[in-house]
């Protein structure tokens, strides 16, 4: 039998141009939404980074129920690594493939 | 069900605003004027002020449509010359989450008194980020989202998003 991880993808813009290839600031993102969450609904949502389409815009994979909680997680997180930025949710859906057509649509 | 925003700063790309989820981000001195001692007749715009004596006035001219109280409250006399005079109050969002440390949680806490107190006293009222920059734009679903932290239900909230477009 295959499990299927249950999960969402969301479709994140950022108001400034924005690498999260590398580990450490893709940590740092993470730091900034789970210092709102808090600990257990931060883990609860395990959201990781999944993709960057582009300069700005990048998919976070998160467990599915929990896409509102990071929405709301990343209103609130204004800085990454020592840069002004906010973040905003463009699209959220149940596959990546979705994501990245929509992305080809609306960029 | 569309959703409209305003913003403090110009230079807003129209395709982000579709991106976001709003038909339009209304932005102040180009679609509004904001009045923050006494209102000019002519456009349409907001009173923003803490002086009563100066929303009282601002809500009696024609061309004001709301009022967006500065330093997040608003009093039981504001509330009413709102409900009297048939405007709305206009709730900034980003006042909440573009704020920082101490002053965020001290905002958050302001936010959710003027919130209980406008949904009590049934006072007509439209949601905005009212961002002063690209930073604190947030898109319509998280505005729904931030909305539902203050203690807005998301129909209501989706409802107070469109507000703006029918008025300006």
């Amino acid at each position: 039998m295959i499990f299927r991880k249950k999960v969402r993808y969301v479709m994140v813009e950022a108001s400034e141009n924005v690498s999260l290839g590398d580990s450490v600031k893709q940590e740092m993102l993470k730091s900034g939404m789970k210092a709102f969450l808090g600990e257990l609904p931060f883990f609860k949502a395990n959201p990781q980074v999944a993709a960057q389409l582009s300069d700005r815009v990048f998919v976070v994979s998160v467990n599915r129920g929990y896409e509102r909680n990071i929405a709301l997680a990343l209103s609130f997180v204004k800085e990454l690594d020592g840069r002004r930025m906010g973040f905003y949710t463009i699209r959220t859906s149940g596959t990546i493939r979705s994501i990245k057509d929509a992305f080809g649509e609306l960029y | 069900m569309q959703f409209f925003d305003l913003v403090n700063f110009h230079e807003v790309p129209e395709s982000l605003a579709a991106r976001l989820g709003y038909k339009k981000i209304f932005q102040t001195g180009k679609d509004a004027e904001v009045f923050e001692k006494t209102v000019v007749s002519g456009g349409k715009g907001v009173v923003r002020s803490d002086s009563q004596e100066a929303i009282t006035k601002g809500l009696r001219q024609s061309n004001v449509i709301g009022v967006i109280p500065k330093g997040i409250s608003a009093g039981r006399e504001v509330l009413d010359e709102v409900k009297e005079n048939e405007k709305m109050l206009i709730i900034p969002l980003s006042e909440v989450t573009c704020s920082d440390g101490t002053s965020r949680v001290q905002s958050m806490a302001k936010m959710r008194r003027l919130v209980k107190s406008v949904l009590m006293a049934k006072v007509p009222f439209a949601l905005v980020s009212f961002a002063s920059s690209s930073e604190c734009l947030m898109a319509g679903l998280q505005m729904i989202e931030v909305a539902g932290f203050l203690g807005i239900e998301p129909p209501r909230a989706k409802e107070a998003l469109g507000r703006l477009g029918e008025l300006l």
